[in-house]
């Protein structure tokens, strides 16, 4: 049990190498087999999680680089262990949908296995260093898989993949070795219980801000997500999608708030803003798209908006609702991608108006794509919605404007997603479908199984949101607790104005329930331990 | 001269008698082969002292005159063997057994293979360690131009190739200038000072800075002596001469002057620095943070724009100095300890290139094209040492720069590393892009490449081994260096 997560990351790396080394023939019957591995750990890890302890679980550490103080530390939350889930489920589904792949599959499956074993790691790590490492050696297999088994601009996006995330982790690096002077260590929980001056949190803020601002992306450092999820291949775009766009928010969560509260809030108006217009803006864009891949890939900055702007407003409602989105986004979108793959398979093409009249043609795949548009469009009775009503509801306290202008992004979510499903599957079959008619067999049982899962979460988790939610109960209220009080301050003031907190005021009680809302009754929490 | 002085300076005796024995060796056998071996086993003798028995202290002191009793603390010594001196010295010679496989495959394809080669390889090193542990700086002058003339020879070394003759001459000129300025900048110390050990010139310098005596002609001197020093670095804006020289020169040569000689004299300038020129750091450390960030855009701006592979390698190499020099810049222990173990990455990779390189016959970037579609190794190890060389986790470039940064942050130059880290984000891309060439284009042939002799694989090998292994423990080498570093400050 103590080396749980160690297992978690070092089984997909030798199940890599592994992979690249047996013989062709093997290679996907292989590669699946090991990553149901690290799926089937999944089971122990719930198990053995217990929601109610604050703090960490899991942990291991051990002396790494004791010349700088670096540890190999690990430990789980409630924050990150759905996302570990969703990243083990999403991996084998990933190599399902990849079982056509006919240029060097041994370098796919281990570069995907690879890429696994890094997210995880990015997951579990409590200490900078090794977060940062995984981090950036993410990068790597991403670049690979894009720019090898891309389509036909795939050279372009892989660079631009690269580069925009590497430009953004570099001055996160750099705010590490800041907060490294000034600590001493590198070690999450440590950062956490230090208390910083607001200058140095500003900078701290801004330095973290461009890391997980690109990684999310947020609006307007969107640019490289549509042509990388466009070129990626489809396990790539899933995997993109589902796991790796959640990094950035899980960032904002593990370090932006939690470690600086006052530069957070500071900047909050900036990340409303910024939410607001991705929700609104990308909406538009995805409407206006012809490519259907495109349309998905803008609906994925759309959604990433609720995300942020309701882990920013800081009421333990929204962050609930952030996090719910995270988890939802990352299976109704990781399913909308497997549906693209399964249509370009049989057509090559990816143009709306190229489709048309499918409902009668495959019917099973439109009863599939139509589950995943309705949690899209946050149905009620889909995961989506709890997620989306709790985000929204949870901001509106603390940013009703920019509130306000998301919910009607909702709106607009509905019209590009039902445009598309018509656009598909209902309407005169277009001259391509005509042609391909003999080639639009419905899902085979290989596809079938790859929609399973995600279909079956779709209202299990619309009708049981608690089953998640109750995971992170801990950390949202710990977060909220340290942040919220910084940002009630800083929207009572004038912006620009310095923020000055009061003296010792008594300690809030923490909120009882989850989805209570406690603007009322808290008030500016005193900081804890000593200042630097 | 006592017995102490001659166990001291061991490694340095059997390099520089080893070397007269080799061209003896190779006089009479006239093989190159056993050239190599002899010059192998003599660079191994040299170690084995530094690993069995390392020990440290001043070498040849120095009289200081009857009748000059007030500069007698000035007088010093010639040379200071230390842990640091030790584990560079070390460094440099274990890098050095890895150029020495490069040599024979290019060479014997060149019909040029003669033994000399080796000759002028150990006389180089000799000058190299005596540039190391030199304590004076005269001896710093005498060692300085030991290590360089070997190299002009060798840079010239195929007589009958015209780039190789221009690349030696340049080589030669340029060279000879830098020397020539350091040697008037000694003379000028030497007239505002009336001493030249480091020792002399470090308590003079402090006692003019104490008194504000700083006069302009100890200024000037301090500028051309580290001048040459930068010039042999290759720091912008005193690297013109490196993409000429690295084009022209034989390849094996290139790698030797790309990895050996920076590593002597970065240990020299560390040394320097936190020596005799302590005293006016105010004055010298904004001015090389300067130069590093200088370094670093010329670098790696121009090795983007670069056709010809050599050409990128050489502004790669200027870039990486510049890296190397924030680590020097920050002037503290975990500095000096982060330079040192940057250039025995940056080193090893290098020759790690170059041997894939040299196994892929290529000359230009785009004889690379769709290399992994013909020889899928060579392209992996590529891929491995480029990464690295830009600095991405989990391989040893990291690791290097990650020490240099954090020194930097320690001693309070955050500007420096954050020009630091947005100049590695160009870096990067020059080494994308030939990744991209190698493994996203297309080949524009089918052949495969001829068949990697032994050696150069065994380079790769190791060098690939090293780049994965010190990635992930960099405590291997980091603690020696820290440990070495932490005396001399």
């Amino acid at each position: 049990m103590n080396h749980l997560l160690t297992l978690l990351i070092a089984l997909p790396l030798a199940s890599a190498l592994f992979t690249y080394a047996a013989p062709t023939r093997y290679t996907r019957q292989l590669a699946l087999a090991l990553s149901l591995i690290p799926l089937a750990l999944c089971v122990p890890l719930f198990q053995h999680f217990n929601p109610a302890q604050p703090g960490l679980q899991f942990t291991e550490s051990h002396a790494w680089l004791p010349a700088f103080n670096i540890t190999y530390a690990l430990g789980i939350d409630g924050l990150s262990l759905p996302l570990i889930a969703l990243t083990a489920l999403l991996t084998p589904l990933c190599l399902l949908a990849s079982w056509g792949v006919q240029k060097n599959p041994q370098g796919f499956f281990a570069s995907f296995l690879a890429l696994e074993a890094f997210v995880i790691g990015v997951f579990a790590a409590q200490d900078f260093i090794l977060f940062y490492l995984f981090w950036e050696a993410m990068l790597i297999p991403m670049f690979l898989l894009i720019g090898l088994w891309g389509g036909e601009n795939r050279v372009y996006a892989a660079l631009k993949f690269f580069l925009y995330t590497f430009v953004g982790s570099v001055l996160m690096l750099i705010a590490g070795l800041w907060l490294y002077s000034i600590t001493g260590s590198f070690s999450l929980e440590l950062w956490q219980n230090t208390t910083l001056t607001l200058g140095a949190q500003k900078w701290l803020f801004l330095a973290f801000f461009a890391a997980f601002a690109v990684k999310v992306p947020m609006w307007p450092f969107h640019t490289w997500l549509p042509d990388a999820h466009v070129q990626a291949p489809t396990a790539g775009s899933v995997i993109l999608a589902g796991v790796l766009l959640k990094m950035g928010a899980y960032g904002f969560l593990r370090f932006c708030l939690p470690m600086f509260p006052e530069g957070s809030a500071y900047f909050a108006p900036m990340v409303f803003t910024l939410s607001a217009v991705a929700v609104v803006y990308a909406a538009l864009v995805a409407y206006v798209q012809t490519d259907i891949k495109k349309m998905i890939a803008y609906s994925s900055v759309s959604h990433m908006g609720f995300v942020t702007l309701a882990a920013f407003s800081g009421t333990v409602t929204g962050l609930h609702g952030s996090l719910l989105v995270m988890v939802n986004h990352g299976i109704v979108s990781a399913g909308l991608f497997l549906g693209v793959g399964v249509i370009y398979e049989r057509l090559h093409t990816r143009q709306l108006a190229h489709f048309g009249g499918l409902a009668k043609i495959m019917p099973a795949y439109a009863f599939a794509m139509m589950l995943l548009t309705l949690a899209a469009v946050a149905l009620p009775g889909t995961n989506s919605f709890v997620g989306e009503f709790l985000a929204l509801m949870g901001s509106w306290p603390t940013a009703p404007v920019y509130t306000a202008i998301a919910t009607s992004g909702v709106v607009f979510g509905a019209l590009y997603m039902l445009h598309l499903y018509r656009g598909m599957f209902f309407g005169t079959p277009s001259e391509t479908v005509h042609h391909h008619v003999n080639d639009l067999k419905d899902l085979t049982p290989r596809e079938w199984l790859t929609f399973a899962p995600l279909l079956a979460l779709i209202p299990l988790l619309g009708l049981m949101p608690s089953l998640v939610q109750n995971l992170w109960q801990q950390p949202v209220q710990a977060i909220s607790q340290e942040y919220l009080p910084a940002l009630q301050a800083r929207i009572a003031h004038q912006p620009g104005m310095p923020i000055i907190l009061p003296e010792a005021e008594p300690a809030p009680e923490p909120a009882s329930t989850p989805l209570a809302t406690p603007i009322v009754s808290q008030t500016l929490t005193p900081t804890p331990t000593t200042t630097y | 001269m006592t017995s102490l002085d001659l166990l001291l300076t061991t490694p340095l005796l059997v390099l520089g008698g080893g070397s007269l024995l080799l061209l003896m060796l190779g006089a009479f056998t006239q093989s190159a082969r056993a050239t190599a071996i002899g010059a192998a086993v003599v660079i191994l003798a040299a170690m084995a002292q530094l690993v069995i028995a390392p020990a440290s202290g001043p070498v040849f002191p120095l009289e200081s005159g009857a009748g000059a009793s007030q500069v007698s603390n000035l007088a010093g010594h010639l040379m200071h063997v230390s842990p640091f001196t030790n584990i560079a010295t070390l460094i440099l010679l274990g890098i050095s057994l890895l150029c020495m496989p490069l040599v024979g495959p290019y060479f014997r394809a060149a019909k040029a293979h003669r033994p000399e080669v080796y000759v002028l390889l150990t006389l180089s090193l000799t000058g190299m360690v005596a540039l190391i542990t030199s304590a004076h700086l005269l001896t710093l002058y005498v060692a300085l131009e030991l290590m360089t003339f070997p190299l002009y020879i060798l840079a010239a070394f195929l007589r009958d190739d015209a780039k190789s003759s221009e690349s030696g001459l340049k080589y030669y000129v340029l060279g000879s200038m830098a020397s020539g300025l350091m040697l008037y900048g000694i003379s000028l110390l030497y007239a505002g000072l009336g001493t030249l050990s480091y020792t002399g010139v470090f308590t003079a310098l402090n006692t003019a800075v104490a008194s504000g005596g700083v006069t302009p002609i100890l200024l000037v001197g301090m500028v051309l002596v580290l001048t040459a020093a930068l010039f042999k670095l290759s720091v912008a804006p005193f690297h013109m001469w490196t993409p000429d020289v690295y084009e022209g020169a034989p390849t094996p040569v290139t790698a030797i002057m790309g990895s050996l000689p920076k590593i002597a004299a970065v240990a020299l300038l560390i040394r320097l620095l936190a020596g005799p020129f302590d005293a006016l750091a105010s004055l010298w450390q904004p001015t090389l943070a300067w130069l590093a960030v200088a370094s670093m855009l010329v670098g790696a701006v121009l090795a983007i724009a670069q056709t010809n592979l050599k050409r990128l390698l050489a502004y790669s190499t200027i870039a990486n100095i510049g890296f190397i020099l924030v680590g020097v810049v920050a002037a503290n222990p975990q500095g000096a300890s982060g330079a040192m173990l940057y250039l025995a990455i940056y080193a090893f990779t290098t020759l790690g290139l170059f041997a894939a390189l040299m196994a892929s016959g290529a000359n230009n970037v785009s004889d690379l094209k769709g290399l992994a579609t013909r020889n899928p190794y060579l392209a992996g190890t590529f891929l491995l040492l480029l990464f690295s060389l830009a600095g991405i986790p989990p391989l040893a470039g990291f690791m290097a720069k990650f020490a240099v940064f954090t020194a930097a942050v320690q001693a309070g130059l955050m500007p420096l590393a954050i020009a630091g880290v947005l100049s590695s984000v160009l870096a990067l891309f020059y080494s994308l892009w030939l990744i991209k060439v190698m493994i996203f284009d297309h080949p524009e042939t089918l052949t495969p490449t001829p068949a990697i002799p032994l050696s150069l694989a065994y380079i790769m090998l190791l060098s690939a081994m090293a780049t994965l292994i010190l990635g992930i423990f960099p405590s291997l080498l980091g603690n020696l260096t820290l440990a070495a570093a932490t005396a001399i400050f």
